[in-house]
């Protein structure tokens, strides 16, 4: 059952579109991953390992393009308890830097913006890729101070937050806390 | 705040260890080596000619060396200081800005969310925190404290009133005196430009609720002396510290530095909790006036927080978190918009006549400090920076990682309202629709946004116009090309292509044609100041000959030479300034 879910997810057009798409960050990763290595050497090494779980798929999917459509953010992905838990998270791991309003606005003046984490500009960015390109690049590089540094449940509480702030509707499934599987959910800026 | 030089709180997060309370469970973001500091590694950063900032500026190539060292000396020793005077600090992660590229050295102050506010068991209430409803403030923290559980343990809080009020209550707790509602206004020195300082002059300077009319007070009251005589002279017996800030609410000193921000429309920042009077160059002016010789005059331009364009629209005091509920928030009267750099995409900027003049996405942006990890600050990120290293200052390198927009500049710059002899470029406004409102969920309503002059709108943009220039109080023109910007900002939006300033490039281009109007303020804020008082090593300040003027110190802002920006500085310098003044023989 979850081998043929698993393939089911990694199939299709869309998703190379997506495969594609990830492996266009991968410049901007592995760059970063060079910046990590010289911090926290056991970080690099498990975002590596994370890194090649977001590509191996990928690969898969680019052989077979016969699955089924992908899913989208607006179709009920998350629950109203995972984003309640994601808002949390957030507010101890993303909020310092990220804003209270998940806009890229630190309330800490001293501080410099960062990309919004919601709402259109969001949208805008990460419009076409995937919550699991999403995922693996949000643990790769996020916090800034420690990547990697939450469990998986929690960064995908976090984008259950994120959605729920675009006003993507709550449904009745969690998002899970696998990569592959979000690799089935795209990012859309409008229903 | 970043101290460093192997100081406790790096030396107890090296080993991994919690601090003294057991309150911080969290493990340390740093690796051991990342902390590995020396006073003498704090002090070659400080002193570090070669690094170049993203202005193709160098931050710490002008520091006195007199006054970076003593500083790095008294880093360890002011930690541990503030430490032992119920200030906590969190996990290390990365460095303040000016404190170096080579180690991580900047914490924060924390307290722990509780049912009591105690200092002294380091806890505070969510409702005096101002986490308890997110358009509050609290008398105690003027700024709402943020979320720090992951640097310490859940329900950890932290900004400067984790540091600011624990000091305060230990300075009463044992017996320091208080005189409020003064303003220093001169030193007494034996003659005018020889002898010994020997005391100041101050003026009453009482502040009274905007809306009651009552007397202002502090929120601890032991320790105060109550004296209303209009002028006081105080005769010190060991000595003078002049720690009244900088000049950054001074338009007319600050015009030394940069003509343009002699524009007094553009304020410093918590002009609401400071008042007319906050970082006014009072020691500096008091300073000159008794021979003293100035230092890092040219440094106020290499930190980018010195002045820079806010994020937050719609608010004269365009720096702070403050919401109703502290008593000064009636000096400020809306808490202003955030919109971050993100938000500039949303709206076209216009100046005191209504014309664009500069991209407005790349308005905000702000070049990070030289601070470690680094992050393009230099060659080499984290560890691997090479301090003194002539390859951090390579052309090649500088023209990779130069990364200033001078958007800035633009909106100081002159344009057709500026009259002579002071040109002032006047208030700028951010002008969009309801569309905007809409794409970006503002919320333009009470606390953020209110009826005093800095946030307008209207049916037309004709009408928004006339509302600004009859409302707002540094608008000394009409915005009499506004119309027409609008009007040619559409087309552009339909042809997709702005040819005025490429917009095109950064962000989607939105029309601006669903009414109402909007026009919020955007600020200039001059927040630090870096050019002040020649002090020595010991913080005395020193005179046009080189000597020192007996009898008087100064640090923080109130010193020029010494490119560290925030706390750090400060409290050092205190620390520095007090120990050597105590051992002052008395007068």
């Amino acid at each position: 059952m979850e081998a043929s879910r698993t393939t089911r997810i990694l199939m299709g057009s869309s998703v190379r579109a997506c495969v594609l798409d990830v492996r266009a960050r991968v410049l901007d990763v592995r760059a970063r991953l060079v910046t990590v290595h010289a911090r926290r050497p056991t970080v690099l090494a498990r975002s590596i390992f994370v890194f090649a779980c977001t590509l191996v798929p990928c690969a898969v999917a680019a052989q077979d393009e016969s699955a089924a459509a992908p899913g989208s953010v607006w179709d009920g992905v998350f629950t109203e308890a995972q984003a309640a838990r994601g808002r949390l998270t957030y507010a101890g791991a993303c909020g310092l830097c990220h804003g209270r309003r998940l806009n890229g606005a630190p309330d800490d003046p001293d501080m410099v913006s960062t990309p919004p984490l919601a709402r259109a500009r969001f949208l805008r960015e990460w419009e076409g890729r995937s919550l699991g390109a999403l995922l693996a690049y949000t643990r790769l590089t996020m916090p800034e101070d420690n990547p990697g540094s939450l469990t998986d449940a929690e960064y995908v509480d976090v984008i259950a937050y994120m959605l729920s702030v675009s006003r993507m509707p709550a449904g009745d499934g969690e998002l899970p806390a696998d990569a592959r599987r979000l690799a089935d959910i795209v990012i859309q800026g409008e229903q | 705040m970043s101290l460093g030089g192997g100081d406790p709180v790096q030396v107890r997060d090296r080993k991994g260890e919690s601090d003294k309370e057991g309150l911080i469970t969290a493990e340390p973001t740093e690796a051991p080596e990342e902390l590995d500091d020396s006073v003498d590694l704090l002090f070659t950063d400080l002193t570090d000619w070669s690094v170049v900032d993203r202005k193709a500026q160098s931050p710490y190539r002008y520091n006195e060396p007199e006054l970076a060292r003593s500083w790095a000396e008294n880093s360890p020793a002011t930690r541990q200081f503030l430490i032992d005077n119920y200030v906590r600090f969190t996990r290390v992660s990365g460095t303040h800005g000016g404190g170096g590229l080579s180690r991580a050295r900047g914490a924060r102050c924390f307290l722990m969310l509780g049912d009591r506010t105690d200092i002294k068991a380091g806890t505070i209430t969510a409702e005096d925190a101002g986490v308890a409803d997110p358009e509050r403030t609290s008398a105690f923290a003027p700024q709402q404290m943020n979320n720090v559980s992951r640097s310490v343990a859940p329900g950890a809080v932290s900004n400067g009133v984790a540091l600011a009020r624990p000091l305060e209550f230990s300075a009463r707790e044992k017996g320091v005196e208080f005189m409020l509602h003064r303003r220093f206004a001169d030193l007494v020195r034996e003659q005018p430009f020889a002898g010994r300082v020997v005391g100041i002059r101050a003026h009453y300077s009482p502040r009274h609720h905007p809306e009651t009319g009552e007397l202002l007070r502090s929120y601890w009251q032991n320790g105060n002396v109550d004296e209303r005589r209009e002028t006081v002279t105080i005769r010190a017996r060991r000595g003078v510290i002049l720690a009244s800030g900088g000049h950054a609410g001074n338009p007319q000193v600050r015009s030394m530095f940069y003509p343009a921000m002699r524009e007094p429309a553009f304020p410093t920042s918590g002009v609401a909790l400071q008042g007319p009077h906050g970082q006014d160059a009072s020691a500096l002016v008091a300073g000159l006036r008794v021979g003293a010789n100035l230092a890092g005059m040219q440094q106020n331009l290499s930190y980018p927080t010195t002045f820079h364009i806010s994020t937050r629209l719609g608010t004269r005091d365009a720096y702070t978190t403050m919401m109703p509920g502290h008593p000064t928030f009636g000096f400020r009267g809306s808490a202003g918009v955030n919109v971050g750099s993100a938000g500039f995409e949303e709206f076209i900027a216009v100046n005191q006549v209504g014309k664009r003049f500069f991209n407005e996405v790349r308005l905000p942006v702000r070049p990070p400090g030289n601070r470690y990890p680094g992050d393009g600050a230099s060659p080499g990120r984290g560890l691997d920076h090479k301090p003194r290293d002539w390859r951090n200052c390579r052309k090649q390198w500088v023209r990779e990682m130069y990364d200033y927009d001078h958007g800035l500049d633009a909106a100081l710059a002159i344009n057709e309202g500026s009259k002579p002899p002071e040109y002032y470029s006047g208030p700028l406004w951010a002008i969009f629709d309801q569309e905007a409102v809409e794409r970006t969920g503002w919320e333009l309503r009470f606390p953020y946004v209110a009826d005093n002059g800095y946030f307008f709108q209207a049916d037309t943009i004709e009408e928004l116009a006339g509302k600004i220039a009859a409302g707002h109080e540094f608008q000394r023109v009409p915005l009499r090309h506004l119309a027409e910007t609008v009007v040619k900002w559409n087309g552009y939006v339909d042809a997709g292509k702005d040819p005025d300033f490429e917009r095109e490039a950064d962000a989607p281009l939105n029309r601006i044609d669903r009414p109402p109007f909007y026009a919020l303020s955007i600020l200039v804020v001059w927040h630090d100041s870096y050019g002040g008082l020649r002090v020595n090593g010991r913080q005395q300040v020193v005179d046009m000959q080189g000597e020192v003027i007996p009898g008087l110190y100064a640090g923080g802002e109130a010193v020029g030479g010494f490119n560290k920006h925030g706390l750090g500085k400060g409290h050092v310098h205190g620390y520095i300034a007090g120990t050597h003044a105590a051992g002052e023989p008395p007068a």
